[in-house]
């Protein structure tokens, strides 16, 4: 499989399939590039070249001890870019992937034709309270919790017993669905215990609240009206960003909010659509994804 | 149009390259499962899906996908036959010289 060696030592597992202009994405913590591929590349790969990588500590990328906050992953992005030989992409990223997405927009405007971000966090807008619980996996608890896997007050802080209950539960998403996960996640596990992520993720850097309105490119935002944990971050977004357009999806009574890519990838695709086309004429393409979406942008 | 026996090159070839990371207990035939046989990963089955569409051109591997999610989980698996099957059925007829990549 193709990996990349980047000059600050890691090197990135990535794939690059189709032809056209660039269309970069990134998944989110604890997740891999098979988000994207399960539905959103293959509706894409016939009119853009996409580029899908697992960030450090993730998928077949290498795991480090440290190197997690945004600003290191937005270099890690860079280098492979430059690696690759992508001068300029259109940026999408999902959850902590959203996050990179920004910080790479903010660092390396040159580099970046629009962004789209789906249920960004951003570090500079996680309140104190949450801050603490974010740490602690108080937040996946409660995700859990949604998709059936009650986690007991005790044990809400214990990342290693949330994620060993969670992986004895069948596969939620893809051709895999409600196969039980045999193989052994000691990799997820070792990335949550073993590495400095979960601190690093909400290391702000210089992207300060103050810095967030400098950023000039193009960005759309993506959030589901479920994910009550993101909501400050797209109200503050929404409002700050100069050059931003925003849609606030509905979120099905049997579906998780925050996972759209794979809950609703058809209207995820249509989004990247939207935002990638909007200052110019939508390339010439013949996916239905713009037909089975019941959702309109909301431009802010 | 590729034949079946490069297609079933191709796919023993991305599946041996993907095998770092997991062992394969016996020779790779058409009759291998997927699931059953090599407990392949979703990362592993889009790993193989991109070496797919890099040498054969856009293959609509979600449709794929989706037709495996529709069987009932106790069912679900696809040989090697029917995974070359359906690239043969959903490769462009010409390859894009420029996707050729191995």
């Amino acid at each position: 499989m193709p990996k990349a060696e980047l000059p600050n030592g890691t090197a990135l597992h990535y794939e690059q399939v189709g032809t056209g202009p660039d269309i970069v994405m990134a998944h989110g913590m604890g997740g891999n590039l098979a988000i994207w591929h399960l539905k959103i590349a293959p509706m894409l790969w016939d009119r853009y070249r996409i580029l899908t990588y697992d960030l450090r500590g993730h998928g077949y990328s290498d795991l480090t001890p440290d190197g997690y906050t945004c600003t290191n992953l937005a270099t890690d992005l860079r280098l492979l870019m430059d690696h690759l030989g992508v001068e300029r992409a259109d940026i999408v990223g999902h959850s902590f992937g959203a996050d990179v997405a920004l910080y790479f927009a903010y660092l390396y405007p040159e580099r970046v034709k629009h962004v789209v971000l789906i249920e960004p966090m951003v570090p500079a807008l996680v309140p104190t309270i949450t801050r603490a619980q974010f740490e602690r996996a108080d937040w996946a608890a409660t995700v859990l919790d949604k998709m059936g896997i009650p986690i007991p007050d005790d044990r809400r802080y214990d990342t290693e017993y949330m994620l060993r209950e969670a992986m004895k539960h069948p596969i939620k998403w893809g051709p895999l669905k409600d196969i039980p996960a045999r193989w052994t996640t000691d990799r997820i596990i070792a990335l949550y215990s073993n590495t400095t992520i979960l601190r690093d993720a909400l290391d702000i850097g210089a992207l300060t609240i103050d810095q967030i309105e400098t950023i000039r490119v193009p960005v759309h935002l993506v959030y589901d009206r479920g994910s009550t944990l993101w909501r400050q971050a797209y109200r503050h977004l929404s409002r700050s960003l100069p050059n931003v357009t925003s849609t606030l999806l509905p979120t099905g009574s049997k579906e998780i909010a925050h996972f759209s890519p794979l809950e609703k990838p058809e209207v995820i695709t249509e989004q990247i659509l939207l935002a990638i086309t909007r200052d110019g004429k939508a390339r010439q393409r013949s996916s239905p994804a713009g037909k089975r979406s019941r959702t309109r942008p909301r431009f802010a | 149009m590729p034949s079946a026996d490069h297609v079933f090159q191709s796919v023993l070839h991305a599946i041996e390259s993907l095998s770092g990371d997991w062992e394969i207990a016996r020779p790779l035939t058409p009759e291998t499962q997927l699931i059953g046989d090599l407990a392949i990963k979703s990362l592993d089955l889009v790993i193989l899906a991109s070496s797919m569409v890099k040498r054969y051109g856009p293959i609509p591997f979600d449709q794929l996908y989706a037709r495996m999610e529709s069987a009932p989980p106790k069912e679900r698996d696809l040989t090697i036959a029917e995974y070359v099957e359906f690239v043969l059925q959903n490769a462009p007829r010409r390859t894009p010289a420029t996707n050729a990549q191995s």
